[in-house]
C-alpha cells in the first residue's frame, strides 16, 4: 500500500544518503603522498649520533584533545596547534625538553657581545624548505617582520621584544642573522627555542604584504602549502585527524648517515577528552598518553605484561598554590574587595605562616597524588633543576605551631566550637575557589579544608568553572582565597606576569594601587634585573633571591606537586619523553624516533 | 501546497530571529568570554589579549555585536568567523556536517529498525512476554543516561577489542585502505556511537506504536477484516497498521528536529568529528560565532523536521489537508 511504500522510502532515502556520504567521505582521503626523489645532504646538516640508528618506515599515532586551529606557527595561541606546528617549522634555536637544554636549531652556532646587546646567529648552509627552494636569512628577516607586523597582531610579539620595543634583526649575507636589543636581554635562547618559528617568505610574503597574513596557514590552506624546514609536513587533514608526512629535505642525519626522520607518518587524532584518550592507548589505537598519578601504580603493575611503557617525569614544572586576597581598597561601586576584618588577618604574615604550617603536605602527596609527588614552599617546582633553589625555607607538617601563630595574633575559641574568634568576636572563616574539572586538584583542596578546620580555621569550598573563577579573581578582584596551578616553560622569564607586582596572575595582590613596597619592591628589581643578563650564573643568583623572598612572605602558599607520568607501546627505538614546550603526549623528540614494528 | 511550504519556511524567520538573540544574549551572560582563557596563559602578554579583544568587537555590547552579526548573515551570508580558527563559521561546519547527517541517519535506522517491530509485535502480542520486554527495553534505554552509556560502551570497546574505542576511522591505517574497506572502516566506527544515540530514541518510537496499533485493533475496520476472516498477521500489518502509522509520521518528523541535540554529548565523548564536537567545544572556550550558527542550525532542523512531518502526514493520509 502507499503508506507501507512511503515509509519503506523514507527509510531508503536516508540508508542511500548514508552510504553515499560515507563514500564522500572515502573520495577527500585520496592517497597524496608523493615521494620526493632523495637530496644530497647538504653543508649544514646535523648528524645526531647520539641516537641508535633505526630504519625508516612506520608512523606515530598521538593524540591530541581538539584538532588544530590553523597552522600558522605565528598566530597559534593553544597546544593543540603547537603540537603540529612544532613538527612542521623549525626555530633557530631548539629546545631539548627531556633536559631542558639549548641545542643548534636553524641556527648553526651562536655568539654574543660583550655588553650583550647585539646576538649574531650563522644559520645553517645548503638547507632547504620542503618544497626545495632554499632556506636563507630573508626567511629570518620574513618571519620577524611578520611577528612585528601591525595588521598579523601575532600573539609572539611580546615574546620577542623588550619593554614593548621590538628586537633589531638585520642580516650579514646570506646566512648571518644579528639581533640587537636596546638592554640586554636575558632569555634570548629560551624565547628564540620556544617562539618565532621560521616561515618560508616565497610562501607567505604576499600574504603578509596584503595584510592577510594573520588568517593565512588557516586549517583550509591545501596541505601542500603547509610546509616549513622541519621533520614533517602536512598531508592531510580533516575533523578529527591529522596526517603529517616525512619532509625528504629535512635536515638532521644519523650517525649512519640515514636523513631524519625515520617514521613516515605521524597522525594526531582528535580524542576530545582524557578519558577517551586513555581508553584509546589501552586499545593500543594512540601510541602516548599521559598518565593521572592516582592511576599510575595500576598502569605500571600492568604494563610489563602488556608492553608499554610507564615514565615517571617527576614533579610537573610549574606550582599548585593558593593566595589570600590582600587587596585593599573598594572597586567603583564602594563594595570593598575583601570584607576588612578577614582583608586584616589575610594581611598578616603571621596568619599566612598559620596556614601554611597547618597544611598536610605528605598526607597530600599520598592521599590525592597516590604517593608520587613533593611538597612544595616556594615558586619553582624543584622538577625544574636549572632555576630551582634548594636553599628556600621549608617547615614540616607543624598544627601546634600554627596555634600559637594563631593565638599570639588574638585568635582564640571562645566559645568552644572548635572555630577560632578574632579579638572582635568574628569566625574565623573564609571561602576557597577553584575550578572545577580536575578531580585531583579538587581533593586537594578538600584535605586543605580539612587540615585548617583541624587548627580552627573554617574553610567553605566553591567550585566554579574556569571562566567563572578567572572572573571572581583576576577581573572583579572580589574574592577571600583562591587556588590556581601556575605553568612553566623552563624559564622564569617568560612568567614576568607571576614575578612582577604589577603582573596579571598575582593573584594575592591584583592590581595594586600606588608604589609597591617591602619585599614585594625587592622582588620586582631583582626579577627585572635578571632579565638583563643572559649570564645563567647571574640570573639564577637573582631569581635564587626572589624565590627565598616568595617563600618566605607566602603570598602565594605552596602546596604539593603531584608528577607526571607518561605512557608508550613498546615498538619504538630512541623514544625520550619531555614535558614542555606544549606537548599533551611528552613525544617532541620524534624526528629521532624508530618505529620497530607495527601495533 | 507550495503556499503551505512558503508559509512555515515565513514562519522560520522570526524564530531564527528570536533564536539566534536569545543565544547571543546568554552567551554574554556567561562569565568570561573567549579571550579569558588566553588571558590565564602566561605565554600570552595582556596587551596582545587587548588588540584581540578590539580586533573581535568583544568590547562592544552584546546586542550591539548581535546587529553586526544580523547585517552581514542578512546582506552577505556571512554566519561570521570562527574567533579561535580564523575561518568563516560556514567553512567548519560544512566540512562536518556530513559526518554528523552520517552518524544521526544510523542512529535513527537503527532506532527505528529495533522500535518499530518490537512496537507492533508488543501490541499483537499485548501482554505477553515480548510485551514485557519491550517495556523492559523502553524503561532501560530511556533511564540510561546518555553520557554514562556513551562510557559504558567506550569500556566495553576498550576492553574486548571488537569495536574502536571511538573516532571515526582507523588513524594509522584509514589511508592505507583500499575504496570499499575505507566504506567498512568508516561503518565499523560507526556502530558503537550509533548504538549509543540509537538506544535512547527506542523507547519512545516503540511505545508510540504499540499504543496506537492497540488503538487501531479496536477500531471497526479490523473488525471488519476479522469479520470477512483475514488471517492474523494480514489483519495486523494490512489493515491495523496504516491507521495506526499516522502519530509516528509526527514522531518521526521530532526526531529529524532533535538530530544535532542529541548527537552533541555523544559526539563529544565519542570523538566522532561532526557538529557535535565542533559545538561543545566552541561552547567551552565561548566561540561565539560558532556557538551562534550551531543554535540557528539546530532551530532550523526543528522547523524543517516538523514541516517534513506535516508533508509527509498529508501525503499518506487523505484525511489531512494541507491549507
Amino acid at each position: 500500500m502507499k503508506i507501507d511504500r512511503l515509509l519503506e522510502g523514507g527509510f531508503a532515502a536516508i540508508a542511500c544518503a548514508a552510504t553515499f556520504l560515507a563514500f564522500a567521505g572515502m573520495a577527500w582521503g585520496a592517497d597524496a603522498s608523493a615521494t620526493v626523489a632523495e637530496t644530497r645532504r647538504p653543508e649544514g646538516a646535523r648528524i645526531v649520533d647520539s641516537i641508535v640508528p633505526c630504519a625508516r618506515g612506520g608512523a606515530i599515532v598521538v593524540g591530541s584533545l581538539a584538532d588544530p586551529k590553523s597552522f600558522n606557527p605565528l598566530m597559534a595561541s593553544e597546544t593543540n596547534t603547537t603540537e603540529i606546528t612544532h613538527r612542521i617549522f623549525d626555530n633557530l634555536v631548539e629546545l631539548d625538553c627531556a633536559n631542558l637544554d639549548y641545542l643548534p636549531g636553524l641556527a648553526e652556532s651562536w655568539d654574543v657581545s660583550a655588553d650583550e646587546l647585539r646576538w649574531t646567529f650563522r644559520l645553517r648552509r645548503g638547507i632547504e624548505w620542503a618544497d626545495g627552494a632554499p632556506f636563507s636569512a630573508d626567511d629570518v628577516l620574513f618571519t620577524f617582520r611578520a611577528i612585528y607586523d601591525s595588521t598579523t597582531q601575532s600573539p609572539e610579539r611580546d615574546g620577542v621584544s623588550l619593554d614593548g620595543v621590538p628586537f633589531r634583526v638585520t642580516k650579514q649575507g646570506d646566512s648571518t642573522i644579528v639581533i640587537e636589543t636596546h638592554k640586554p636581554f636575558g632569555p634570548m635562547l629560551h624565547a628564540l627555542a620556544t617562539g618565532a618559528a621560521i616561515i618560508p617568505e616565497h610562501a607567505w610574503g604576499p600574504a603578509l604584504a596584503n595584510g592577510e597574513f594573520a588568517s593565512s596557514l588557516g586549517i583550509d590552506t591545501p596541505a601542500e602549502h603547509v610546509f616549513g624546514t622541519g621533520p614533517f609536513r602536512l598531508e592531510k587533514r580533516e575533523p578529527g585527524r591529522t596526517v603529517l608526512v616525512r619532509n625528504d629535505r629535512f635536515w638532521k642525519f644519523d650517525g649512519a648517515g640515514t636523513r631524519l626522520p625515520y617514521a613516515d607518518r605521524i597522525i594526531v587524532v582528535a580524542v576530545g577528552n582524557q578519558e577517551t584518550w586513555r581508553l584509546k592507548f589501552d586499545a593500543r589505537e594512540i601510541d602516548v598518553c599521559s598518565i593521572k598519578p592516582d592511576e599510575a601504580n595500576a598502569a605500571i603493575a600492568e604494563s610489563r605484561a602488556k608492553g608499554f611503557t610507564v615514565v615517571d617525569l617527576g614533579p610537573r614544572l610549574g606550582t599548585i598554590h593558593f593566595a589570600l586576597n590582600q587587596k585593599p581598597g573598594k572597586n567603583e561601586k564602594g563594595e570593598p574587595y575583601v570584607d576588612p576584618k578577614k582583608l586584616s588577618w589575610f594581611r598578616d604574615l603571621r596568619f599566612r605562616q598559620a596556614v601554611s604550617r597547618a597544611i598536610d603536605r605528605e598526607t597530600i602527596v599520598r592521599t590525592a597524588y597516590g604517593g608520587h609527588g613533593v611538597p612544595i614552599y616556594g615558586p619553582i617546582s624543584p622538577a625544574d633543576k636549572r632555576w630551582y633553589n634548594a636553599a628556600i625555607p621549608t617547615h614540616g607538617y607543624d598544627p601546634e605551631g600554627a596555634r600559637e601563630l594563631l593565638a599570639a595574633i588574638g585568635m582564640r575559641d571562645t566559645n568552644g566550637d572548635g572555630i577560632l574568634e578574632d579579638g572582635g568576636g568574628n569566625r574565623i572563616a573564609f571561602t576557597l575557589e577553584t575550578n572545577t574539572g580536575n578531580s585531583v586538584r579538587m581533593q586537594v583542596a578538600q584535605l586543605i579544608v580539612a587540615d585548617l578546620a583541624a587548627v580552627g580555621i573554617a574553610v567553605t569550598l566553591s567550585f566554579v568553572d574556569f571562566n567563572t573563577l578567572h572572573e571572581n579573581v583576576r577581573h572583579t578582584n572580589r574574592f577571600e582565597a583562591c587556588m590556581f596551578s601556575s605553568s612553566s616553560s623552563g624559564d622564569p622569564a617568560s612568567a614576568m606576569n607571576y614575578w612582577l607586582a604589577s603582573g596579571s596572575s598575582r593573584d594575592f595582590h591584583l592590581r595594586p594601587q600606588g608604589p609597591v613596597t617591602g619585599w614585594e619592591r625587592q622582588a620586582d628589581s631583582l626579577a627585572t634585573a635578571s632579565l638583563m643578563t643572559s649570564n645563567f650564573a647571574e640570573r639564577k643568583r637573582l631569581f635564587d633571591r626572589v624565590q627565598v623572598l616568595f617563600a618566605e612572605n607566602l603570598g602565594f602558599i605552596y602546596v604539593a606537586n603531584d608528577n607526571i607520568f607518561a605512557a608508550y607501546w613498546n615498538r619504538f627505538e630512541n623514544v625520550r619523553l619531555g614535558r614542555v614546550r606544549g606537548f599533551h603526549e611528552f613525544l617532541w623528540n620524534e624526528d629521532e624516533i624508530g618505529v620497530l614494528r607495527a601495533p | 501546497m507550495t503556499v503551505f511550504v512558503l508559509r512555515r519556511l515565513l514562519r522560520l524567520v522570526p524564530v531564527l530571529l528570536a533564536v539566534s538573540c536569545l543565544s547571543m544574549f546568554i552567551v554574554d551572560l556567561a562569565p568570561g568570554d573567549f579571550l579569558t582563557e588566553l588571558r590565564a596563559n602566561p605565554q600570552i602578554s595582556q596587551s596582545a589579549v587587548e588588540r584581540m579583544r578590539d580586533e573581535f568587537g568583544l568590547d562592544r555590547h552584546w546586542f550591539v555585536q548581535y546587529l553586526s552579526w544580523l547585517r552581514r548573515a542578512i546582506l552577505h551570508f556571512d554566519l561570521g568567523e570562527s574567533f579561535s580558527y580564523r575561518t568563516p563559521v560556514a567553512s567548519l561546519i560544512a566540512e562536518r556536517v556530513a559526518n554528523t547527517f552520517l552518524l544521526a541517519s544510523a542512529a535513527s535506522l537503527f532506532a527505528w529498525g529495533v522500535a518499530l517491530p518490537l512496537g507492533i509485535l508488543a501490541a499483537a502480542r499485548r501482554d505477553t512476554w515480548v510485551d514485557r520486554l519491550n517495556s523492559a527495553v523502553a524503561v532501560t534505554g530511556l533511564s540510561i543516561p546518555r553520557v554514562l552509556l556513551a562510557l559504558l560502551v567506550l569500556f566495553a570497546c576498550a576492553a574486548t577489542g571488537i569495536f574502536p574505542v571511538g573516532g571515526m576511522k582507523s588513524a594509522a591505517t584509514y589511508d592505507q585502505l583500499s575504496g570499499w574497506r575505507r566504506v567498512l572502516d568508516v561503518a565499523w566506527h560507526l556502530i558503537p556511537p550509533a548504538f549509543v544515540m540509537g538506544v535512547a530514541g527506542i523507547a519512545p518510537v516503540a511505545r508510540q506504536m504499540r499504543a496506537s496499533l492497540l488503538d487501531a485493533l479496536g477500531t471497526d475496520c479490523v473488525r471488519t477484516a476479522r469479520a470477512k476472516g483475514a488471517s492474523e498477521f494480514r489483519v495486523v500489518l494490512r489493515h491495523a497498521l496504516p491507521v495506526a502509522l499516522n502519530p509516528m509520521i509526527t514522531l518521526f518528523g521530532l526526531t529529524i528536529a532533535r538530530l544535532l541535540s542529541t548527537s552533541l554529548v555523544v559526539e563529544a565523548i565519542m570523538a566522532w568529528p561532526g557538529l557535535g564536537s565542533l559545538a561543545l567545544e566552541a561552547i567551552r572556550r565561548q566561540d561565539l560565532y560558532v556557538v551562534m550558527a550551531t543554535l540557528v542550525m539546530a532551530s532550523v532542523l526543528l522547523v524543517i523536521g516538523n514541516l517534513i512531518a506535516d508533508i509527509l502526514l498529508a501525503v499518506s493520509d487523505p484525511r489531512v489537508a494541507i491549507r
